[in-house]
């Protein structure tokens, strides 16, 4: 027993020992809240679980088979890679207006600030304030469209105009985080470069693709892979305003889970937790192959030392 | 030194870890509990199930009283007539039962009522629909309550036999009526009517009516529609016209869909119709969306429950009520309710307490105080008989218009599923462009694919 305290002694005593001792709080935290439940749902993903959580048998491969045969499974995917293309719409936006708003100068910093407040709001907060500006009935947007010739448009309950009408509202929120993130990067980059660039002859638009664009890659990476990762997930948006209407159209796959799961009899938990497995793996092969070319790209042009 | 040291900063990480382990209760919100009603003590919230001991019974809260745990989504204006009648019980009862009733609304309960039951944390009595009944009596989710009128001697002559057939399930009592009502009643906007040339005092009494009604009340340019067909969070109001029109959706004695039946194809046509080409009602819109574009008089009709009433009169629409119209085959109106019920695992002494609580809720003067605070029709002879609730004119129509009204796709498990998955989508689908036939022949295998799997 001492000779075993001894050298866990030793071991805290190494930079590498004291360092899991730090993490383990997170780890734990991880453990509890992300590992456990995600073992958890491709477990229940093999059985047949309802919510009255009667003991449930094993079921083998079946709930897989019958999402690959379930068109409600093939719409939710083809609607969750449609929303993607809010990635991006967001991420170039944000560019465009970090690439304007890079200088510190208080016009800059005040215009910063508003484009920002939308990602500091409550997302369910902007979702019900937009179903209500959208409405077709009592929202502002379609009687000034009216107003102007247009005809009465649906943002939200014509099965064309639905998903584009989230996907703005979500470019809306987001890019002010993107634009910041971008800037931070943008004002990492030595001014000498732009500098020696100027000597050279180099106006603006060639600055910004040969020194800008190409030093930003970390942080655009990093927003795309985060950006996409969370669009795959979107629920609360969609949840609040259409509630995966009209038509299914914007029923992405969360939403379709929580559907299956916990809104519509037979509340079957174990078809959702395959869905929920399906959009694991997807997630994760996603993310891998983004990470991977992004770090390629980053060893080959980045020449600092 | 460095052995106290490395001792502390141990003490500490554990001291972190435990922090970081207990809130599993805390940082888990019980699945967004509305809170509880504003009289009620915060006890009223059940405990996490992860880390209360088990606990089907509650301790009493003095010498000899028993309090009863009431679950309920009665989140609208009635919910307030709820509290009123449960707050005067409570003030009677002082030291023998006290009620604790926690409302939510209706996704949260179905989401934690199953999951309550099956961890032992569940209330004591609930209230379902009739659906919802017939679900948790299959799961065994819910008690027998057979013996509820040996037990509290209460006259079951006196309830009209629909209230109790309709919760009656292979011979089993699982559900005591809390309110009985048809959900389906034509209501139409007299103004409407009147502008648009119609006997504000005609609505109309058969489908083909309803349909030249409908054109001749829909004006876009005005944003106006004439026949309001919900998509979604409403009462099943295509039944009218499916049933009315002498078709129906399940063969129950073979377990087969005949949704593609030739009389249920004639009604979509009529629906597709009405929808899509003579566009007389919004696209897509769900029950709350459709009760404003009502309340905000831009809808000359529509097939709703009497909740629709108290929205009416507040935003002042000349409203009338009338049964719905007749089809080829006669008139369908959806006969609903809201029964009491009581978990399973619930011991004797609640299970008694309990019973005591719903002879007070079903005795005559409780019966009119409920029908006519809220409106609905009363299922009890006394009331109905009763000269107040005679003289009151809304109620006396709601009644007898309820008269012709039956249950929906009776004794069929999978009858929410079918609902929400497919009819309903289907008549969504059906407001937009595409081939009837297609659709419809879609959604009868859809509805064959889900009687396969409920067996």
């Amino acid at each position: 027993m001492p000779t075993l305290f001894r050298s866990f002694q030793e071991f805290l005593k190494k930079p590498k020992g004291a360092a899991y001792l730090f993490i383990l709080p997170a780890f734990i935290t991880l453990l509890i809240f992300t590992i456990i439940p995600l073992v958890n749902a491709v477990v229940i993903s093999f059985q047949n679980l309802t919510i009255f959580l009667a003991p449930p048998k094993f079921v083998g491969l079946s709930n897989f088979s019958r999402l690959l045969q379930d068109d409600r499974f093939w719409n939710a995917l083809k609607n969750s890679f449609y929303f993607l293309l809010e990635v991006p719409f967001q991420v170039i936006l944000g560019l465009l207006v970090a690439v304007f708003l890079s200088k510190n100068t208080l016009f800059r910093k005040f215009a910063r600030t508003i484009f920002f407040v939308p990602t500091i709001c409550s997302l369910t907060a902007i979702a019900i304030v937009w179903s209500f500006l959208l409405d077709a009935q009592i929202g502002i947007f379609p009687y000034y469209l009216t107003q102007i010739g247009l005809p009465q448009l649906q943002f939200l309950s014509d099965p064309n105009m639905a998903m584009p009408t989230i996907i703005l509202t979500t470019v809306w929120k987001n890019f002010g985080m993107t634009m910041m993130i971008l800037i931070a990067g943008i004002q990492s980059i030595p001014n000498s470069y732009y500098e020696a660039s100027q000597m050279d002859g180099a106006n603006g638009v060639v600055q910004f693709f040969r020194i800008t664009l190409p030093l930003l890659i970390p942080s655009l990476g990093f927003c795309i892979i985060t950006n996409t990762i969370g669009s795959l997930q979107v629920f609360d948006q969609i949840y609040v305003m259409t509630q995966g209407g009209p038509l299914h159209t914007t029923e992405t796959l969360v939403m379709y889970i929580y559907n299956v799961g916990f809104s519509t009899q037979p509340f079957d938990l174990s078809y959702a937790s395959a869905i929920a497995v399906v959009l694991f793996l997807l997630i994760m092969g996603i993310s891998l192959m983004t990470n991977n070319y992004l770090t390629r790209r980053e060893t080959v042009d980045i020449s600092e030392g | 030194m460095k052995k106290l040291l490395s001792v502390v900063s141990l003490l500490m990480a554990a001291a972190m870890v435990l922090s970081a382990c207990a809130p599993a209760a805390t940082t888990q919100p019980p699945a967004a509990t509305q809170p509880p009603a504003a009289t009620q003590p915060p006890a009223a919230t059940q405990p996490p199930a992860a880390t209360q001991p088990p606990a089907a019974t509650q301790p009493p809260a003095s010498s000899g009283a028993i309090t009863i745990t009431f679950w309920n989504s009665f989140t609208g204006s009635d919910g307030d007539t709820l509290k009123a009648i449960v707050n005067d019980y409570n003030a009677q009862n002082t030291g023998k039962i006290q009620v604790e009733m926690d409302i939510m609304s209706a996704d949260v309960f179905n989401q934690k009522v199953p999951p309550s039951i099956a961890t032992h944390t569940a209330p004591n009595l609930i209230a379902l629909n009739v659906a919802d009944t017939l679900t948790y009596s299959k799961q065994g989710s819910i008690l027998d309550l057979s013996d509820f009128f040996m037990a509290t001697g209460v006259n079951k002559s006196d309830f009209l036999p629909s209230s109790l057939q309709i919760a009656n399930f292979g011979g089993k009592q699982y559900g005591i009526p809390m309110q009985m009502f048809d959900s389906t009643n034509l209501y139409w906007n007299k103004d409407l009517f009147k502008a648009a040339g119609l006997d504000p005092e005609k609505p109309p009494t058969t489908f083909d009516e309803l349909e030249t009604m409908a054109v001749k009340l829909t004006d876009a340019s005005k944003g106006q529609f004439g026949f309001g067909m919900f998509a979604s969070a409403a009462p099943q109001w295509y039944a009218v016209l499916i049933k009315g029109n002498g078709g129906d959706v399940v063969d129950m004695a073979n377990n087969k869909s005949v949704l593609n039946s030739d009389a249920n194809m004639k009604t979509f046509d009529y629906l597709h119709r009405l929808a899509f080409t003579e566009k007389v009602t919004p696209k897509s819109t769900g029950g709350v969306a459709m009760d404003n574009i009502m309340q905000s008089g831009k809808l000359a009709m529509y097939f709703n429950g009497p909740w629709a009433i108290p929205g009416l009169k507040s935003h002042n629409i000349n409203y009338g009520i009338a049964q719905v119209p007749a089809g080829s085959a006669g008139t369908f109106a959806i006969l609903d309710g809201t029964l009491f019920a009581i978990p399973a695992g619930t011991d004797d002494a609640h299970k008694a307490a309990v019973y005591q609580f719903l002879k007070y809720w079903n005795s005559t003067a409780n019966g009119k105080r409920w029908s006519t605070t809220i409106g609905f029709p009363p299922y009890l002879n006394s009331v109905i008989n009763d000269p107040e609730v005679k003289a009151n004119a809304t109620i006396s129509l709601l009644a007898n218009n309820a008269k012709i009204a039956a249950p929906w796709m009776p004794g069929l498990v999978s009858a929410g599923n079918i609902d929400a998955n497919v009819l309903f989508p289907l008549i969504e689908q059906l407001q937009n462009d595409g081939t009837v036939t297609d659709m419809v022949n879609k959604a009868s295998s859809q509805v064959d694919s889900i009687l396969q799997s409920n067996k």
